[in-house]
């Protein structure tokens, strides 16, 4: 053993030992599946790749791929052919519910509503969820009051349970205003720290609104207050309010159809911007923003004719370059109808849609994935039934997942 | 700092075994270890390389040899004669006849592309690595990094069910 000295300036050439060699090498492999055969080849590779600190670059450089989504509780893996199902197979029998292992009572159940780099996002409450049907704003505020949350690390089946918001914060939000509430898992304050994470709730009401933000490092709520139309009129549906939630580029994004703006929270800065959507997307229209090369925000959005709901839709994808969104591509969804586009994650677009095989001229319904870097669109899951909404979840085996709370 | 000459200024290297090896200095100059080194006015006369054996260095700088850009007497690219498709052929079937060497061999060369950071190097012996682990079974996959499987009985059956899915 070379006696202790001290570190070496960064930039003087230094002689890697075996492991970091290998740990290097590991580095390049380019997906879960190529780790985990790595692993299974000797105890020292498989030491070396589940050590904690490997894994967690590992996902850093090589974001997890999307494995799956939920419908309502039911999770759907990606199936052969495509590229996903290998990772996804290593989910069978995977229990995704942290219910087990969460404290509960009687009257109260625990459900998920949030998925994000491994962590999950649950609420338990005696009254009816946010994502329900009800508007209705005394149940919504009461909703703000009286749940719990938690976040579960549904592979080492950790849980931290977050502190009630105070009174405080609460009484930023009038009742009679309140209009929608959303509650999402965010990255940690600390990129450094890989097991620091945020949980932000957006409460939207009719003249203002207030992001609530608890974050792991200090245990706290913080607030956030924000003024996108103050020259506007109220809101009065909520419906003209900030929907469509995404996370592109650390920044989380939303549809402001009331002002057709792209509202844009950068999770680093904290701080909130719009850009202007193209004239032609009404409230009405389906699109999701995804991550564009260099930094830049692409979008793509479903167009089809309005007469003939049955006639083919195709997806335009454009990219937002000096403030103006250029179309760069028309890609065409042969066969598909009734198109759904669900959500971003692990690099897809997820769109639910209805088609007829091209053999017979039998109905399927499946999942079908669209690349956001190549664009290509593949069969994703085959369905019994047709889908209108899920949860994607991206992710690494759970054999390769290091703790994330 | 040194600036750069045209013309073929030769360099001096030295492996721990007390070989020397008289190489140009760009061709040297492919590890950018070496590069900073002759940049900051390191390297007068000799430059040893530690950790190295003569056996593994006159590979690296064979390796090296091929890889440096020729450069003309003004010291202007002369690939504008040779088409720069036909090299890049010519370059691949090269590196694949170069790293045709044994597991011990291999990872020296690793471990020297490493230190002596030549980018190209180290992506060939590496993803010779990654290959192998991508396109093979176990079995093949251990005989090929020539790994021992110690893994007792029972651990072996709990990691080939845990990664049963990865092997289908």
């Amino acid at each position: 053993m070379a006696p202790p000295h001290p570190a070496p300036p960064p930039e003087t050439p230094i002689f890697r030992t075996p492991d970091e060699l290998l740990h290097d090498i590991f580095f390049r492999l380019p997906t879960a599946a190529d780790l985990a055969r790595a692993s299974a080849a000797c105890p020292s590779f498989r030491r070396l790749i589940t050590d904690h600190a490997f894994l967690r670059r590992y996902r850093a450089l090589h974001p997890p791929p999307l494995v799956g989504a939920f419908d309502d509780s039911a999770f759907i893996p990606a199936q052969p052919p495509h590229p996903s199902a290998v990772a996804a197979r290593a989910f069978a029998g995977f229990d995704f519910s942290c219910s087990s292992f969460l404290p509960s009572t009687a009257s109260l159940t625990w459900s998920a509503i949030d998925f994000l780099d491994g962590r999950a996002l649950l609420d338990s409450a005696p009254v009816p969820r946010e994502r329900g049907s009800s508007h209705l704003r005394g149940l919504q505020y009461r909703y703000l009051s009286a749940r719990d949350l938690a976040v579960c690390d549904p592979v080492h089946r950790r849980y931290i349970l977050l502190p009630a918001v105070p009174g405080h914060l609460k009484a930023l939000v009038s009742e009679p205003d309140l209009l929608h509430l959303e509650t999402f898992l965010a990255p940690g304050d600390d990129e450094e720290d890989p097991l620091s994470f945020r949980v932000m709730c957006l409460v939207q009401c009719r003249t203002n609104m207030v992001l609530l933000v608890f974050s792991s490092l200090d245990g706290q709520w913080h607030s956030l207050a924000f003024d996108l139309w103050s020259a506007q009129a109220p809101l009065e549906d909520p419906r003209d309010g900030l929907s469509d939630r995404q996370f592109v580029h650390g920044c989380f994004c939303w549809h402001f159809p009331l002002l057709n703006k792209l509202v844009l929270l950068d999770t680093r800065t904290m701080e909130f911007s719009a850009v202007n959507l193209p004239p032609e997307l009404g409230w009405s229209s389906d699109f999701v923003i995804v991550e564009a090369a260099e930094g830049m925000l692409g979008m793509l959005a479903e167009v089809y004719d309005k007469d003939n709901i049955y006639d083919p839709c195709w997806l335009n994808y454009s990219i937002l370059r000096n403030n103006q969104w250029h179309l760069e591509k028309v890609i065409p969804l042969p066969g598909l109808h009734h198109v759904v586009l669900l959500g971003v994650g692990g690099g897809y677009l997820l769109i639910g849609a209805m088609y007829i095989t091209s053999s017979g001229e039998e109905v399927k319904f499946g999942l079908f994935s669209v690349d956001v870097k190549t664009l290509q669109v593949e069969l994703f899951a085959q369905r019994s039934k047709v889908i209108f909404s899920g949860r994607l979840y991206a992710g690494f085996p759970p054999s390769l997942c290091a703790p994330t709370i | 700092m040194a600036t750069r000459e045209a013309g073929k200024k030769m360099i001096m290297l030295k492996s721990p075994d007390g070989m020397e090896f008289e190489v140009e200095e760009a061709v040297a100059m492919e590890s950018q270890t070496i590069r900073k080194m002759i940049e900051d006015d390191c390297a007068d006369t000799a430059i040893l390389i530690p950790n190295i054996n003569s056996k593994i260095l006159s590979r690296v700088i064979e390796y090296c040899n091929k890889h440096v850009p020729t450069t003309g007497a003004t010291g202007a690219a002369a690939s504008d004669t040779v088409a720069p498709a036909a090299l890049a052929e010519d370059l691949k079937i090269w590196d694949a006849e170069f790293i045709k060497v044994n597991r011990a061999t291999r990872f020296d060369l690793i471990q020297a592309a490493s230190y002596l950071n030549i980018k190209g190097l180290l992506d060939l012996t590496s993803q010779t690595t990654i290959d192998t682990i991508s396109d093979n079974s176990l079995e093949e996959i251990r005989s090929f990094l020539s790994t021992k499987n110690d893994y007792l009985p029972e651990e072996e059956q709990t990691i080939r069910r845990e990664n049963q899915w990865a092997f289908q």
